[in-house]
C-alpha cells in the first residue's frame, strides 16, 4: 500500500493529461451524465442587480476586449448581457478595443438577433463601432470626446444620422458602462481613465485569471460587481434566463421567441470535474511526498 | 543626424512630457483640451502607424530567419505564408456581397471563414492546452514543503473547488475534517507519540461532528464551513490586500520611471 502511494507521486504526465482530457470531454459530450447545480455568488448578483436597476431607454456602453482564445469564457457573458439589456429596452452602444473584439461583438449581436427573442434594429436598439487602435488612450478619449474618435458606426453611417447617438458626447452621457475584457486594455483602464474620474457606474466580465487584479476595484466599489470567468458567466446566464422566462407581459420579448440557457452552464460540469481531478492528483502527490520524506528521515 | 536622434528627440520628449503633465495641474481650457483631446488623438494616429512598423519588423525577422536558415526556420515559412494569405483576403479579395472593408466582419467572406474555422479553433486550442500544463505543474509543485507552501496549497485547493459548483456540494463535516487535518499537519510535530497523535485527531473530528449536529450546521452551515464562501473571503480579503500592495508598488515605480523619462535621465527609450 505504502509503495503504491509513493508511486502515485511520480505518475507520468501523460496519465494526467489523459485523465484531465477525459474529465473535460465526458461532461461536454454527455451533459446529462453529470449535472452540477450553479449557485450564484455575491459579485454576480451585484452585476445582475445593477443592470436590473437600469430604466427603459437608458444608455449602456459595452466594450469588447477579448479574442478567440478567451471566447469560451467571455462570449456567454456577452450574450446573457445583451439578452438582459434588450429585454429591458435599454439602448446598447458597442465598441471594440481589441482587433478581434469587433468580430466577437458582431457574432454576439448576430446570435442574439437570430434567437428571435427580440425585434432588433441596428441604429435604433443598438449601434456598433469599429475597432480603434490605442487601448487606454481611446478610453481616455471616450471619457472626454466620444464624437472626436467615433465619427461613423460600423456600417460607415455618420453618427449625426443615427437617432440613438443624439446627446452622446462623452462617457458621462452613458448610464452604465460594461467592460468585457481578457487583458489590457481592460477593466482597470476603464476605472482609471474614464468611469472613476467621470463617476459613471462600471461593471465587468473577465477571465478567471484577471479576477485577482480586478478584485481591489470591486471591493472599493469602483467596479459594480464582476463576472469572474466561466463560473461567473454560468451564474449570470442562469440569473438572466430565470428573469427572462418569468417575464409574461414584456413588450420587448417576442412571444414566438425561444429562450435558452446559455453555453457556460453546460461547460461548468466539465470545469468542476477537471478541478476535482486536479485536487485528487495534488492530494496523492502530497501523500507520496510525505511518505518519501519520512522514509528519508 | 545625431542631433535629431539624440538632442532633438530628448527635447521633444521633455517638452511633451511636461506639457501633458502640466495639463493635470494648471486649470487652463486650451491646455486641458490639448491634453484630453488633441494629444490623445495624436497618440492614436501614431499608434496606427506602429502597425506598419510591426508588419515590417515581422517580415524582416522571418525573411532573415529563412535566408540564414536559423533554428526552426521552417516555421517562419508557415508564418509568412499565413500572413500573406490573410493580407490577400483582407486587402485584395472580397467575395461577400458587402462593400470592401465590411467583408472582414461578414459571415460570407473568405476572410471571416478563415478567422472562424482556422484561427479561432487554433487560438482556443492553444489556450485550452493550459489546463493540461497547469494540472501537471500543480501536481508536481504544490507540495507541503514549509508553512508558506502549505498555505499556498490549501488556498489553491479551496479556490479550485470554491470557484466551481462542486464546491457547494462539499458538506460541512468534510470541511471541518479539512480544518482539523490542516491544524494537525501544522502542529502535529509537537505531539511525539504517534498513537496519541492519531487518537487526538480522531477525537477532534468526532467532537466537531457532534458539535455540528448540536448547532444544526447541517441546516444552517456557517460561512467558515462553506467552501464557496471561504473562497469569496480569500478573494475579498487576502487577495485584495496582496493585489493592492502590488498595484501601489507598480504605481510608485511608474511615477519614478516617468519622472526619469521626462527629465531626460532615462535614455533607453531612445535606443541607447
Amino acid at each position: 500500500m505504502k509503495q503504491l502511494l509513493i508511486k502515485l507521486g511520480n505518475v507520468d504526465r501523460r496519465w494526467i493529461f489523459i485523465l484531465i482530457g477525459l474529465s473535460v470531454l465526458i461532461p461536454l459530450l454527455k451533459p446529462d451524465w453529470i449535472r452540477m447545480p450553479v449557485k450564484t455568488t455575491t459579485n454576480t448578483e451585484i452585476v445582475f442587480n445593477e443592470i436590473s436597476n437600469l430604466e427603459e431607454n437608458d444608455k449602456v456602453l459595452i466594450s469588447f476586449e477579448y479574442g478567440a482564445s478567451t471566447k469560451p469564457e467571455i462570449h456567454p457573458m456577452a450574450i446573457a448581457l445583451l439578452n438582459q439589456l434588450f429585454s429591458k429596452g435599454i439602448k446598447v452602444y458597442i465598441i471594440s478595443l481589441w482587433p478581434e473584439g469587433v468580430i466577437m461583438a458582431k457574432d454576439v449581436v448576430t446570435q442574439v438577433e437570430k434567437s428571435g427573442v427580440f425585434d432588433l434594429e441596428d441604429g435604433l436598439n443598438y449601434v456598433m463601432f469599429d475597432y480603434k487602435v490605442g487601448g487606454e488612450i481611446v478610453i481616455k478619449n471616450i471619457a472626454s470626446d466620444f464624437r472626436g474618435i467615433y465619427m461613423q458606426d460600423i456600417n460607415k453611417k455618420f453618427i449625426q444620422d443615427i437617432p440613438m447617438m443624439e446627446g452622446i458626447e462623452s462617457v458621462e452621457d452613458f448610464d452604465f458602462v460594461f467592460d468585457l475584457s481578457a487583458g489590457v486594455p481592460g477593466n482597470a483602464e476603464w476605472v482609471q481613465y474614464a468611469c472613476d474620474p467621470k463617476n459613471v457606474p462600471l461593471s465587468s466580465g473577465c477571465t478567471s485569471i484577471m479576477v485577482t487584479d480586478a478584485i481591489p476595484y470591486v471591493e472599493s466599489g469602483q467596479l459594480r460587481g464582476i463576472l469572474a470567468g466561466m463560473p461567473g458567466a454560468a451564474e449570470y446566464e442562469n440569473l438572466v434566463y430565470n428573469f427572462m422566462i418569468n417575464q409574461n407581459n414584456n413588450k420587448y420579448i417576442l412571444d414566438d421567441g425561444k429562450i435558452y440557457p446559455g453555453k457556460a452552464t453546460s461547460r461548468m460540469s466539465a470545469q468542476s470535474l477537471a478541478h476535482v481531478v486536479m485536487v485528487i492528483f495534488i492530494v496523492f502527490g502530497n501523500i507520496s511526498y510525505y511518505l518519501k520524506r519520512k522514509r528519508k528521515d | 543626424m545625431i542631433f535629431f536622434k539624440r538632442q532633438f528627440a530628448t527635447f521633444v520628449l521633455i517638452f511633451m512630457g511636461f506639457l501633458v503633465l502640466s495639463g493635470h495641474f494648471i486649470n487652463n481650457k486650451a491646455l486641458g483640451d490639448f491634453v484630453d483631446k488633441d494629444a490623445t488623438q495624436w497618440y492614436e494616429i501614431i499608434a496606427g502607424f506602429a502597425a506598419f512598423l510591426g508588419v515590417l519588423n515581422l517580415l524582416q525577422l522571418h525573411f532573415n530567419k529563412i535566408s540564414y536558415k536559423k533554428k526552426n526556420w521552417q516555421y517562419s515559412i508557415l508564418t509568412l505564408v499565413s500572413f500573406f494569405i490573410m493580407i490577400f483576403f483582407g486587402f485584395f479579395y472580397n467575395d461577400a456581397n458587402v462593400p470592401f472593408g465590411a467583408h472582414l466582419k461578414d459571415e460570407t467572406s473568405t476572410f471571416y471563414w478563415i478567422f472562424n474555422f482556422v484561427y479561432l479553433p487554433l487560438a482556443s486550442t492553444m489556450f485550452a492546452l493550459l489546463a493540461f500544463f497547469v494540472a501537471s505543474a500543480s501536481y508536481r509543485a504544490f507540495r507541503i514543503r514549509n508553512f508558506e507552501a502549505t498555505l499556498l496549497l490549501v488556498s489553491g485547493i479551496i479556490l479550485m473547488l470554491g470557484r466551481v459548483p462542486v464546491g457547494a456540494l462539499i458538506p460541512w463535516y468534510l470541511v471541518t475534517f479539512m480544518y482539523i487535518a490542516f491544524i494537525f499537519v501544522l502542529f502535529g510535530h509537537l505531539i511525539k507519540d504517534r498513537k496519541i497523535y492519531f487518537i487526538s485527531f480522531i477525537i477532534s473530528n468526532i467532537i466537531l461532528f457532534v458539535m455540528g449536529f448540536m448547532f444544526n450546521w447541517h441546516l444552517f452551515t456557517p460561512s467558515f464551513l462553506s467552501i464557496p464562501l471561504i473562497q469569496e473571503w480569500i478573494f475579498s480579503v487576502p487577495a485584495t490586500a496582496g493585489a493592492r500592495a502590488i498595484m501601489i508598488g507598480i504605481a510608485l515605480g511608474t511615477v519614478a520611471q516617468s519622472f526619469r523619462i521626462i527629465t531626460g535621465r532615462e535614455k533607453t527609450i531612445l535606443g541607447d
